[in-house]
């Protein structure tokens, strides 16, 4: 299970931060292959 | 006096997945390992799974259609009245909660059945369900387990067939309420856990919805074309991890824990991973992925079982990662074991690399690679020549650490991917219940208590 979201509170770098870091370094580091496939999987409300 | 039948129903509850995120069934193997040992014996038993349903049930329609929920998430699987329907035979359900992300569907689920129907035995298990009684014990649920199940739910269905209005109190392993509003914990001892892995009874995988999740082709992990049928299923060859680290429920399981000593490594015989194969291969799986926490804990077994397996007839990933250490000798890839896992079959694997930083690793990941020393782009260059597709994952976020540290760990990312790394995985590190930075977080320290002593 991937975890997506920080929730601990007073580490160096703050959560938000933390998120913002994850995202962005998946999406940039990432194959536009790989990306694409993950995508196709994604749940979404009809 | 006579003792009633009983019947027992494994539930997975719905999935609850955040919008844009991959819905996955959870399909763990708690419920065949379970499932195994109660139909040893002689238990009628059954297992449902509410996100993937069973015949009748509109599978990619739930998949295409999940439904919002107040919470923001998506829910993937069958109505609350189906789920209502289907146990209702059952005079034992049992929810497992290993992931704490699928902690608010088993709480659903248990107040929902405990509402509809006051009679039944709801039972609970796993590293999540052990690490929060109360909120456990307070939707409902008559008793957790706190260790591995397999001997203690066949103690609880005698328990129930001696009595409507079981008494645990005299199982070890448990947790169940105490009548006042409480808790009352019997802890597992030593020798309630079992040492000897071919005791088990062979896990019950028949009774899984396969097809279903054949259908569905969504594994625990490594990618697979959609809509495209993919007959797999899991399997552990062993248990426990010869490392302990900070984040990993795993460095919680020692002596004297709740769960009692089941962190300590412990393997099946070669024979009894053929056997479990065969049995697999017999229901027509074509893809094994193996669960252990550390399939090479012990290289020499390893290595063995893998020559032993060459020639099943499946092909095979590893879904929990194959630590890196142990595809290296003296810091250089280690071709023997390369070329085993290639021969044996496998053919996606994950390395969990989890910081750039040397400091990290030994802090929280109990020193359990010299990043500096390996030499990873040889190790990923040779990999790719096994011709294995690789995942890296990689994780942020630690108590203490600091941004130079991330940026070095998303370095070393690029670097890989450079290197010929399939794909890269960035988590951002969560005190999980159960394991020790569950603990200090709850204590309030966002920081290891060791860190100032060690500066």
């Amino acid at each position: 299970m991937n975890i997506y979201r920080a929730n601990m509170t007073g580490t160096l770098v703050p959560a938000q931060v933390l998120e913002e870091l994850r995202s962005r370094a998946w999406h940039e580091i990432n194959r536009t292959g790989w990306k694409d496939a993950k995508k196709a999987w994604a749940a979404l409300a009809s | 006096m006579g003792l009633r039948d009983v019947r027992v129903l494994l539930l997975y509850p719905p999935v609850q997945t955040a919008p844009g995120a991959v819905c996955k069934p959870n399909g763990s193997l708690a419920y065949p390992n379970l499932a195994g040992a109660l139909r040893a014996h002689g238990v009628d038993v059954g297992i449902f799974d509410a996100c993937v349903g069973a015949d009748g049930d509109p599978l990619e329609e739930m998949f295409a259609k999940p439904v919002p929920m107040p919470n923001g998430f998506l829910r993937t699987g069958v109505s609350d009245e189906r789920i209502l329907e289907v146990v209702a035979d059952a005079d034992i359900v049992g929810i497992t909660s290993i992931f704490t992300d699928h902690e608010t569907m088993v709480l659903r689920c248990a107040r929902l059945i405990r509402e509809a129907y006051p009679e039944k035995i709801l039972v609970s298990g796993g590293v999540n369900a052990r690490s929060r009684l109360s909120r456990f014990v307070a939707a409902g649920f008559d008793a957790v387990c706190l260790s591995e199940g397999e001997r203690t739910i066949v103690e609880i269905v005698e328990a129930v067939r001696r009595s409507p209005r079981p008494d645990f109190s005299a199982i070890h392993g448990v947790a169940f309420p105490d009548g006042d509003g409480g808790v009352r914990i019997n802890p597992t001892r030593s020798q309630d856990v079992v040492w000897d892995l071919d005791e088990l009874p062979m896990p019950a995988w028949d009774l899984m919805p396969n097809p279903r999740y054949w259908k569905i082709a969504r594994p625990h992990t490594g990618t697979y074309e959609p809509g495209v049928e993919l007959r797999y299923a899991q399997m552990m060859t062993s248990l426990g991890c010869p490392f302990h680290c900070a984040y990993c429920h795993i460095a919680g399981e020692q002596e004297g824990s709740l769960s009692g000593p089941i962190g300590k490594f412990r393997v099946k015989s070669d024979e009894r991973v053929l056997a479990e194969l065969d049995t697999l291969k017999g229901l027509g799986v074509q893809h094994v992925f193996i669960e252990d926490d550390s399939l090479l804990g012990q290289k020499r077994r390893g290595l063995r079982l893998l020559r032993r397996i060459q020639g099943a007839g499946v092909t095979i990933a590893d879904v929990n990662g194959i630590n890196i250490l142990h595809l290296l000798k003296r810091w250089k890839p280690d071709h023997e074991v390369l070329e085993a896992l290639a021969a044996a079959g496998f053919t996606q694997i994950s390395l969990p690399f989890e910081s750039g930083n040397l400091r990290i690793l030994r802090k929280y990941a109990s020193n359990k690679l010299n990043i500096e020393m390996a030499d990873i782009k040889s190790l990923i260059i040779a990999m790719k020549e096994y011709g294995f597709r690789i995942y890296g994952t990689y994780m942020m976020g630690y108590p203490d650490e600091t941004m130079e540290e991330i940026e070095r760990t998303l370095q070393l990312a690029r670097d890989h991917i450079s290197w010929g790394l399939d794909a890269a995985s960035f988590l951002i590190v969560v005190p999980l219940p159960g394991s020790p930075l569950y603990d200090m977080a709850v204590a309030g320290a966002t920081s290891p208590r060791t860190s100032t002593r060690t500066r």
